[in-house]
C-alpha cells in the first residue's frame, strides 16, 4: 500500500513538473518553441545538379561566386521564396510584389510600398540582367553582390518590414521549404535553414534573369539581320552610339551610350544625370551614392539602370518622375541643370553650336528624341518576360 | 666473363647518366613576387578630383572628374630579354567606390618574376590589337577586359582612357567648359619603352608608375593643348586626331622610379 502511495506520489509529482515546465514555456514571451535538431532531413537525398544559366552567345561570361554554385535545386528554392508572401511581416508582399515579370521585374510604379502602405523613396529597380551588376546593387550600389542585397528588404520598415528570425522560424516548419533546402545546400536538419542560405537561393534565381538575346536589337547588332531596323529605329541607333562619323549621315549625338553602353546596355556606374537644379551638392533631397561612400562628390548621383526592356520598366530615374520615354528624352535634351558633379556629357547632347563660348549644344528635335524612343523600344524582349522558368510557381 | 660483361655495362650507364645530367642542368633563376604602384598625378603631386589646378597660358583653373587608362603587355626588359607581367591591366584612379576625391593609388603584385636587375619597362597604352579585336563576352570575369562599361560597341573598341575635366577658361567663377576625352580604336594604340634599372629580388622596394595629367595635355612646343578648341573626342569631326594627340604623350607623361 505504501509502495502503492509512493508511486501515486511519484507520478503526480512528475506530471506537475511537466505541466509547470510547460506552463514557463508558455509564460516565455511569444517565442514560438525551439526547434530541436534531430537530423529529419537526412533521409531526404542530397545530389545537386549543376545548373547552367542560359544567355545569349554575345553577353559576356556570368561572374558566379564560388561560395554560391549555382544548381537546379539552389534555382528552384530561390525562385519559390523570391514568390513567395511569407516572406513579409503579414504574409501579403513577396520581392515579386516589386518586381514583377511583365514589367521586366519592376512594379512599375513612381516608387514602391511597402506592407504598411508607406510609400518608400524610390523607384524598384528591373532584375533583368542583374546578374552583371558588378559595381553594387539598389540605386545608390549599396549592396555588393545578390547575396547580400537578398537579405535586405525583408527587414526593411517601408518594404516587407519583418524580421529575418521570424521568416526563418517559418521555414524551418513550414512543410515543404525544409526539403527543399536539403536538396539545394544539403543541410542535414530544418533547424539548419539560415537568412544566408534564403538569400543564397534568391541570389541563384536571380541570376537566372537573363535576357533571350532575341529583341529586335540583339538580332540587328549581333545576328546579322542589318534590315532589320526601319530608317527612325535607325536613326536612334546612330545617335545613341554617336555613329553618325562612322555612318556618314548628319546626326547629332545623344551620348547615351558613355553610361548605357556595352554589350548589355547596363553601365553599372554612378553619375549625377542632370535631374535636379540645386545651388549646392548639400541641396539634394535624396543623396544617392553619397550614402556609400560619404563623399560629398558623389551626392545626387545614382546607378544607371540598364536599357534592357526599358520601354516596359516605366516610370523613370530613380524617384519614377518620368512616366514615358519621351518625358526622358525632353529631359536630356535640356543639357543639364549645371550642378558641380554633373556628368559632362549630360551637356553635349546635341550638335555644337557655332560660335558659342563655352560650347553650347542644341538638345534634341522631335523627331531626334522620337527615334531615339523608337530604338529603344528595339530593345522590347518580350521572350523574356514570357520565359516560363521565371515566372510565379505558386500560380 | 658475363660479370665482367655487366661490370661494364654498368659502368656505361653511369657514364651516360653522368653525361646526360650535365647536359640537362641549367641554372635555377629565382622568382619573387614585384609590387607595382600606379598614380595619377597633375604636377608632381597626386591628382585629387575638382581640384583646381592652373591650366593654360592664363592658368585658368581646371579641375578633373575621371581618369581610367588600360594598359597591355606590361613587359620588363633585360637588353634584349623580356618577361611579360601581364597581357593587360585595367586603371581606375577615380572608382565609384572612393570614400574622397583624392585619385587612388593602385597596387599590384606580379608573382612568380625572375630575380634580377632589369634596364627597364615597356608598357601598351590602350588595349592591343588583338584584344581590341575582340569584346568583354570573350573573356573571363578574372580578366580586365571583362568590363563591359570600358567597351565601344559603335567602334567596335575598348575605351582606351577616359579624362574628364571641366575648366573655367574665362576665369569668371563658372565651370563651364566640358572636357571628355574617350581615346580608343586600333589607330591610336600606342606602347613606349622607358630606361630605368629595375631591381627584382625579395626586398626591393615596389616599381612606381606616375601619370602625370598636366604633361598630357603639354604640346611638343612646351604650349597648353587647347582643351577649349578641343573639347572632345565625342561629336567632334576630328576625334581621332584628337585621341590620337592625347595617347601619344603617354610616353612624356609617365614615370617610373623605384
Amino acid at each position: 500500500m505504501m509502495k502503492y502511495l509512493y508511486n501515486t506520489q511519484r507520478i503526480w509529482v512528475t506530471a506537475a513538473s511537466v505541466m509547470a515546465i510547460c506552463l514557463i514555456n508558455a509564460c516565455n514571451g511569444s517565442d514560438p518553441d525551439p526547434v530541436v535538431p534531430t537530423g529529419d532531413l537526412l533521409n531526404i537525398p542530397y545530389t545537386p545538379q549543376s545548373y547552367t544559366i542560359v544567355k545569349p552567345a554575345h553577353f559576356p561570361e556570368i561572374d558566379v561566386p564560388a561560395s554560391n554554385p549555382m544548381t537546379v535545386e539552389g534555382v528552384q528554392l530561390g525562385r519559390r521564396l523570391f514568390y513567395d508572401p511569407m516572406l513579409s511581416a503579414d504574409s501579403t508582399m513577396s520581392c515579386s510584389s516589386c518586381h514583377l515579370p511583365a514589367g521586366s521585374f519592376t512594379d512599375n510604379k513612381a516608387v514602391s510600398i511597402g506592407v504598411d502602405g508607406i510609400s518608400g523613396q524610390r523607384s524598384s529597380m528591373s532584375l533583368l540582367n542583374v546578374a552583371y551588376a558588378n559595381n553594387g546593387l539598389f540605386w545608390d550600389g549599396r549592396s555588393p553582390n545578390l547575396e547580400d542585397q537578398a537579405l535586405r528588404p525583408v527587414e526593411d520598415p517601408i518594404e516587407m518590414h519583418t524580421t529575418w528570425t521570424n521568416v526563418v522560424e517559418k521555414l524551418k516548419r513550414h512543410k515543404d521549404y525544409p526539403t527543399r533546402f536539403r536538396k539545394a545546400f544539403g543541410i542535414s536538419d530544418r533547424s539548419e535553414i539560415t537568412k544566408e542560405l534564403a538569400a543564397k537561393a534568391m541570389a541563384q534565381f536571380e541570376r537566372i534573369l537573363i535576357s533571350s538575346g532575341n529583341s529586335k536589337y540583339d538580332r540587328f547588332v549581333f545576328k546579322g539581320e542589318t534590315n532589320l531596323l526601319d530608317d527612325e529605329e535607325l536613326d536612334g541607333f546612330i545617335m545613341f552610339n554617336d555613329d553618325a562619323l562612322n555612318q556618314g549621315v548628319n546626326l547629332p549625338d545623344a551620348q547615351c551610350f558613355h553610361c548605357h553602353g556595352g554589350l548589355i546596355n547596363t553601365g553599372n556606374k554612378y553619375f549625377n544625370n542632370g535631374l535636379d537644379s540645386v545651388s549646392s551638392l548639400d541641396d539634394f533631397k535624396d543623396v544617392g551614392r553619397f550614402i556609400v561612400t560619404n563623399n560629398a562628390s558623389d551626392k545626387g548621383k545614382f546607378r544607371a539602370p540598364t536599357l534592357r526592356n526599358i520601354a516596359m520598366s516605366a516610370p523613370y530615374m530613380h524617384d519614377g518622375r518620368f512616366k514615358t520615354l519621351k518625358e526622358v528624352m525632353d529631359h536630356y535634351s535640356r543639357n543639364g541643370t549645371g550642378a558641380a558633379n554633373e556628368d559632362p556629357f549630360i551637356r553635349q547632347i546635341g550638335y555644337p553650336i557655332q560660335g558659342s563660348n563655352p560650347i553650347k549644344y542644341t538638345g534634341l528635335t522631335e523627331y531626334q528624341k522620337n527615334a531615339l524612343v523608337k530604338f529603344l523600344e528595339t530593345l522590347n524582349d518580350p521572350e523574356f518576360v514570357n520565359n516560363p522558368d521565371i515566372q510565379n510557381p505558386f500560380q | 666473363m658475363p660479370l665482367r660483361i655487366l661490370f661494364a655495362f654498368l659502368c656505361g650507364i653511369v657514364c651516360f647518366s653522368a653525361c646526360d645530367d650535365a647536359a640537362v642542368v641549367t641554372p635555377v633563376v629565382p622568382t619573387t613576387d614585384l609590387k607595382m604602384t600606379f598614380k595619377s598625378t597633375y604636377d608632381g603631386s597626386r591628382m585629387i578630383k575638382f581640384k583646381n589646378y592652373p591650366y593654360g597660358s592664363n592658368n585658368y583653373p581646371l579641375q578633373f572628374n575621371r581618369f581610367t587608362l588600360f594598359l597591355s603587355d606590361i613587359t620588363l626588359l633585360k637588353g634584349t630579354e623580356e618577361t611579360r607581367l601581364t597581357e593587360s591591366a585595367y586603371l581606375d584612379f577615380t572608382p565609384d567606390n572612393a570614400s574622397s576625391d583624392t585619385s587612388v593609388l593602385l597596387n599590384y603584385t606580379f608573382q612568380n618574376v625572375p630575380e634580377g636587375t632589369y634596364t627597364g619597362i615597356k608598357m601598351g597604352y590602350g588595349v592591343k590589337p588583338s584584344d581590341n579585336g575582340k569584346n568583354p563576352a570573350d573573356f573571363p570575369p578574372s580578366s580586365p577586359l571583362y568590363n563591359d562599361n570600358e567597351y565601344w560597341l559603335g567602334w567596335k573598341s575598348y575605351i582606351f582612357t577616359k579624362i574628364e575635366a571641366q575648366g573655367d577658361a574665362d576665369i569668371n567663377n563658372q565651370f563651364d567648359h566640358f572636357m571628355i576625352y574617350h581615346c580608343g580604336g586600333n589607330g591610336v594604340y600606342k606602347t613606349f619603352s622607358f630606361t630605368q634599372p629595375i631591381e627584382v629580388k625579395s626586398s626591393a622596394p615596389a616599381l612606381k608608375v606616375d601619370f602625370d595629367l598636366r604633361k598630357l595635355f603639354i604640346m611638343a612646343d612646351g604650349r597648353y593643348y587647347n582643351m577649349v578648341e578641343d573639347p572632345a573626342t565625342s561629336n567632334n569631326k576630328d576625334s581621332l586626331r584628337v585621341a590620337n594627340d592625347i595617347m601619344s604623350k603617354f610616353g612624356n607623361a609617365t614615370s617610373i622610379a623605384q
